[in-house]
C-alpha cells in the first residue's frame, strides 16, 4: 500500500471518526488539516506503521485544543476551522495536569485488577511482547494470552469509566 | 490472524507490546474497519502516556504495592472527609448538650401573684374637695312669721277639698322589709352629723344632728382616736382608716398602716368620703376626746358611709389561718400556706347581696348565702392537705343565684373566670384583698378567683 492511498483511507476513517465529535463540516476541516500536516511535515513518513500513530496523535490534540478553545469561550457549537490552531506536539502546562491526573486515575484503577491482570500490565510495562508474557506466565497460547489482555483492558476500561479520558468524549 | 483476534491486539497497542508483525497486522485492519480505528484512536491518550518512561515507572509502583488493605482504605477516606467528619461531631457534640440541659431544666411554675400595693397618701394627696359647709343652727336667727290674715274680700267659694284621712285610718304600705342594717355602735349615732342617706336611721341622725351638736368636735380628733382605740387592740369594730365599719380581729388591727389600708377602699368605698378622711388625717388633733364615743365627727363619718350607697359593687376578702393557740389569724399572704393548715376564707361586701363559693373540682358550693352590707361571712373551715395551687371561685351579686350543685358547678366555675377578667379591679391591703367591678350597675356581679398556694 502505497502513501496515497494510505492517506486516502486515513482521511475517510478521520472524517468518520471526528465526526462523532464534532458537529457539521468540522470534522471534515479536521481530516483536511490533519493530512495537510502530515503531508508538509511529515512528507518523509510513508508506512502505515508510522502514519497512523501520528495521525491519531494529531487528530487527538486538535480535537483537545478545539475542546479548550470552546470551554474558554463558552462556545459549544461549530467552531471556524480558521480559528483552530495548528497542533502544538510539545507538552503544556494543560497536557501535563491531564497526564497526571489519568496517571493517578489509572494507578488507582490497576491497585483494583486481580492478580493475574496486574502481572499482565507489569510485564507489559515492563516492555515484554505478547509471547515473552505467554512464556512468563506459562500460558499454552499466545492466543490465550491476547485473550487475557483483551479482557484485562476491558476490565481496567471499566474501572477507568469508559474511557481514558473522561468527559472528552 | 482472524479479525476478531486482531481486535486483542488493542492492548498492546498503548504499552507498545506489539510486534511489527502484530502491529501491521491492527493498523490494517483498522483502515478498513471503522469501529476498530475509533478504539485505536481512543487509544491514543494511553499511548502518549506511556511514552513517558516516569509514568511507566509510577504505574509499575502502583501496581507493585498491591490493592490497600480495607483498613488502609477507611484511613484514607477518613483524612478524606476529616473536615466534614469533625464537623459533624461538633454538631452532635453541642446539640446533645443542649438536649441534656433542656431535658433536665424544670419547667418553670408559673405562680399568679398579687403584690402588695403600698402607697403613701400623704405624698400623693388627691384633689381635694372643699367640705360642704355646716349647717349651724342659729335659734335667734328664727323668726316666727305671722299668721296670714283672713282673707277680707269675699271671692268664690273655694273648691271642695275631700278631708284627708287620719294616719290611723290608712292601710300600711306593702314595701320590701329594708335590708339589715350594718352593725354599728349607738354611740355612733348620737354623734354623727352625716348627710344625704336613705336610711331612716341616717336620716334620724341628720335630722337630730344639728340640735344636739352644732359646734362638734373636728373631725381629725375622732378619727385619730378611733386609729388609735384600734391599735390598742379592743375587739370590736375596728375601723382601720375610717372608711367603714368593719368588724375585725384586734391582732389585725395592730400594726395596720391606716393609709395603705384606705388605697385599697377607696375603690371599694365612696371616693369622696376617702378624700375627706385623708384630710382630716392630715390635720393635727385637737382636743382627743376621740374614740368610739367622743368626737363625734368621725363617728358620723362611720356613720355616713354606712348609710351611703357604695361607688361600685365589690367584695374584700381575707385568708384566717387557725393559730397554735386555736384563734383563725388573717394571713397578708395567700400563699404563706402550709400543708396541715386550717383556713377559713371571710368576705366583707360594700353592698347587700348574694355570695357563691366554690372550689375547683368540687361538686357543691363551699358558701351560698346572702349577705348584708359590711357584713363578713366566713366559709366553713377548710383543711390543706396538699402540697400546690388551689383555686376557689366566687360570685357576689346584688340578685339571688341558683345553688350550685354538681349540675352546674362547671358552668358556674366559667362564668366566674369568664368575668374574672373583665373590669375588675384588686387591690391588696393589709386587711386582705379588695375586688371591685368598675363597670357602671355591675350587671353581672363581682366575679373572681381566689389562689391558695401551699407549700
Amino acid at each position: 500500500m502505497d502513501r496515497d492511498e494510505i492517506l486516502a483511507k486515513l482521511r475517510e476513517r478521520i472524517v468518520r471518526f471526528a465526526a462523532s465529535h464534532l458537529a457539521g463540516d468540522a470534522a471534515e476541516d479536521l481530516a483536511q488539516e490533519t493530512l495537510m500536516l502530515l503531508h508538509e511535515k511529515y512528507a518523509h513518513l510513508e508506512r502505515l506503521e508510522d502514519l497512523l500513530p501520528l495521525s491519531f496523535q494529531i487528530v487527538r490534540f486538535k480535537l483537545v485544543s478545539q475542546r479548550r478553545k470552546a470551554a474558554r469561550r463558552g462556545e459549544y457549537t461549530q467552531v471556524s476551522v480558521t480559528d483552530i490552531p495548528l497542533p502544538d506536539l510539545h507538552s503544556n502546562p494543560a497536557d501535563y495536569l491531564e497526564r497526571k491526573e489519568l496517571l493517578e486515575r489509572l494507578a488507582l484503577a490497576v491497585g483494583q485488577l486481580g492478580e493475574r491482570c496486574r502481572e499482565m500490565i507489569r510485564l507489559k510495562l515492563q516492555g515484554k511482547t505478547f509471547a515473552q508474557i505467554q512464556e512468563a506466565m506459562g500460558a499454552g497460547a499466545i492466543n490465550t494470552v491476547y485473550t487475557w489482555d483483551h479482557r484485562c483492558r476491558k476490565h481496567l476500561l471499566e474501572l477507568m469509566g469508559g474511557d481514558w479520558e473522561p468527559g472528552k468524549r | 490472524m482472524r479479525p476478531e483476534d486482531i481486535r486483542k491486539l488493542l492492548g498492546g497497542y498503548a504499552t507498545g507490546t506489539l510486534t511489527a508483525l502484530e502491529r501491521q497486522a491492527l493498523f490494517e485492519a483498522a483502515l478498513d474497519d471503522q469501529e476498530l480505528f475509533d478504539a485505536l484512536a481512543k487509544e491514543q491518550p494511553l499511548r502518549d502516556l506511556l511514552e513517558d518512561p516516569a509514568a511507566r515507572a509510577q504505574l509499575l509502583a502502583a501496581l507493585d504495592h498491591g490493592p490497600l488493605p480495607w483498613s488502609r482504605r477507611f484511613e484514607q477516606w477518613l483524612w478524606g472527609h476529616a473536615v466534614g467528619l469533625a464537623a459533624v461531631a461538633c454538631f452532635l457534640t453541642v446539640g446533645g448538650y443542649v438536649v441534656w440541659q433542656f431535658r433536665d431544666r424544670p419547667k418553670p411554675a408559673l405562680i399568679a401573684q398579687m403584690e402588695r400595693q403600698s402607697v403613701d397618701v400623704r405624698e400623693s394627696p388627691l384633689p381635694e374637695k372643699p367640705p360642704p359647709p355646716r349647717r349651724a343652727f342659729n335659734p335667734e336667727a328664727v323668726t316666727k312669721k305671722p299668721a296670714p290674715a283672713a282673707v277680707a274680700e269675699p271671692g268664690p267659694p273655694p273648691a271642695a277639698v275631700p278631708p284627708r284621712p287620719s294616719p290611723a285610718s290608712l292601710p300600711l304600705p306593702h314595701a320590701a322589709p329594708p335590708p339589715p342594717p350594718p352593725v354599728q355602735e349607738p354611740s355612733q349615732y348620737s354623734a354623727a352629723t352625716g348627710v344625704g342617706s336613705a336610711q331612716p336611721q341616717a336620716i334620724a341622725v341628720r335630722q337630730a344632728a344639728p340640735l344636739l351638736m352644732p359646734q362638734a368636735a373636728p373631725a381629725p380628733a375622732a378619727a385619730q382616736g378611733a386609729l388609735r382605740s384600734a391599735a390598742t387592740g379592743r375587739e370590736g369594730t375596728g375601723v382601720a382608716g375610717g372608711f367603714a365599719a368593719m368588724p375585725m380581729a384586734a391582732g389585725q388591727a395592730k400594726g395596720l398602716s391606716p393609709s395603705a389600708d384606705r388605697n385599697g377602699a377607696r375603690e371599694l368605698y365612696d371616693p369622696a368620703l376617702a378624700a375627706a378622711e385623708m384630710k382630716a388625717e392630715s390635720a393635727p388633733v385637737q382636743g382627743g376626746r376621740g374614740g368610739f364615743g367622743g368626737g363625734g365627727g368621725f363617728a358620723g363619718r362611720r356613720m355616713d358611709a354606712a348609710a351611703r350607697p357604695a361607688a361600685s359593687l365589690g367584695v374584700r376578702y381575707q385568708v384566717l389561718r387557725r393559730a397554735a393557740a386555736g384563734a383563725f389569724e388573717a394571713l397578708a399572704d395567700a400563699g404563706d400556706l402550709a400543708v396541715g393548715d386550717t383556713i377559713k376564707l371571710r368576705f366583707i361586701p360594700n353592698f347587700a347581696g348574694y355570695l357563691s363559693v366554690v372550689e375547683a373540682g368540687a361538686a357543691t358550693g363551699l358558701l351560698q348565702s346572702r349577705v348584708g352590707r359590711l357584713a363578713p361571712v366566713e366559709t366553713p373551715e377548710i383543711r390543706v392537705d396538699q402540697p400546690g395551687r388551689r383555686a376557689i371561685y366566687a360570685l357576689f351579686t346584688r340578685e339571688d343565684q341558683p345553688p350550685v350543685n354538681g349540675a352546674n358547678a362547671d358552668s358556674f366555675r366559667a362564668s366566674v373566670l369568664q368575668g374574672a377578667s373583665g373590669m375588675l379591679s384588686q387591690a391588696a391591703g393589709l386587711e386582705g384583698v379588695y375586688v371591685v367591678n368598675r363597670a357602671p350597675g355591675a350587671p353581672s356581679g363581682v366575679p373572681f378567683l381566689i389562689t391558695l398556694n401551699v407549700r
